[in-house]
């Protein structure tokens, strides 16, 4: 009988401890993100953003998740889906040409870009070696402009965050 | 960091983020990402404009001398040189500027 037990737990456990043991939840805003477990520190930091982050070493500025709200990216004049697919297109567009070239230089220059699509949701990613950043806009919301960001994630890890969706 | 230096350190910081740092709030990591988002600045608008870019050697007291000298400029007005791309790299420093702040 305790074999069994055993057994039985041995076949649940290793499932349960891998969702639950890699990976921490935070639920920012309405939505639902997955990190990296075990931060050292986790931050509220405020400003018109709501900055949130997820610390991953001592050392001041290094391995950090931050989620915020954007308010800063100039989107040319178009709103954020129509400009985020024009910077990733070839084709013309009709948001403001330097908004996009300098939206390019800053997020684009020596970094993978596209898109990950599920359902209805679309995540316009910029993954580079020491900064990447992933703009979500949540639908029905005026254009509300979610930023996730890190500078030590892989572009897998970078993808996990977003694997209530994906 | 001298005072007077805060002072330039915080101005180029509101110059991206209005009134996001005072000069007491300042510290040496702060202004090392503000040097590189002020660098990034300057070549993105050099690939758009062709303004020169610059040469610098990272050391931190040549970091905060040159963020100083470039305070100056910006609370006398002159801009022209970032505004090519400041929303751009506002958005792409702001956590970090912040977590900075925080002396995270």
């Amino acid at each position: 009988m305790n074999k069994l037990f055993v057994l039985a737990l041995m076949s649940i456990l290793p499932l349960s401890l891998s969702a639950s043991g890699s990976d921490l939840r935070i639920v920012y805003g309405e939505l639902d993100f997955y990190i990296p477990n075990s931060p050292n520190v986790v931050g509220y930091l405020g400003t018109d953003s709501e900055i949130l982050i997820a610390k991953y070493s001592d050392e001041p500025g290094k391995d950090i998740v931050g989620f915020s709200l954007d308010k800063e990216v100039n989107t040319g004049g178009c709103s954020p889906v129509v400009f985020f697919k024009s910077v990733l297109s070839k084709k013309e567009s009709e948001c403001d040409a330097k908004a996009i070239e300098s939206f390019r230089y800053v997020f684009m220059k020596n970094r993978d870009s596209g898109i990950w699509s599920s359902g209805n949701k679309e995540f316009f990613y910029f993954i580079g070696s020491d900064k990447s950043t992933v703009f979500f806009i949540e639908e029905g919301t005026d254009n509300k402009t979610y930023k996730i960001e890190s500078n030590f994630l892989s572009k897998e890890g970078i993808k996990g965050i977003f694997s209530s969706y994906l | 960091m001298r005072s007077d230096d805060r002072e330039y350190v915080a101005a180029v910081i509101n110059f991206f983020w209005q009134g996001l740092a005072q000069p007491h709030s300042v510290n040496e990591n702060s202004a090392k990402v503000m040097y590189e988002a002020l660098t990034e600045a300057q070549s993105c608008t050099a690939s758009i404009d062709l303004v020169p870019r610059p040469t610098y050697t990272p050391s931190l007291n040549y970091i905060i001398k040159e963020i100083a000298k470039i305070g100056q400029r910006i609370m006398s007005g002159d801009t022209s040189i970032y505004n090519m791309c400041r929303d751009q790299v506002a958005a792409n420093y702001k956590t970090h500027i912040r977590t900075a702040l925080w002396g995270l």
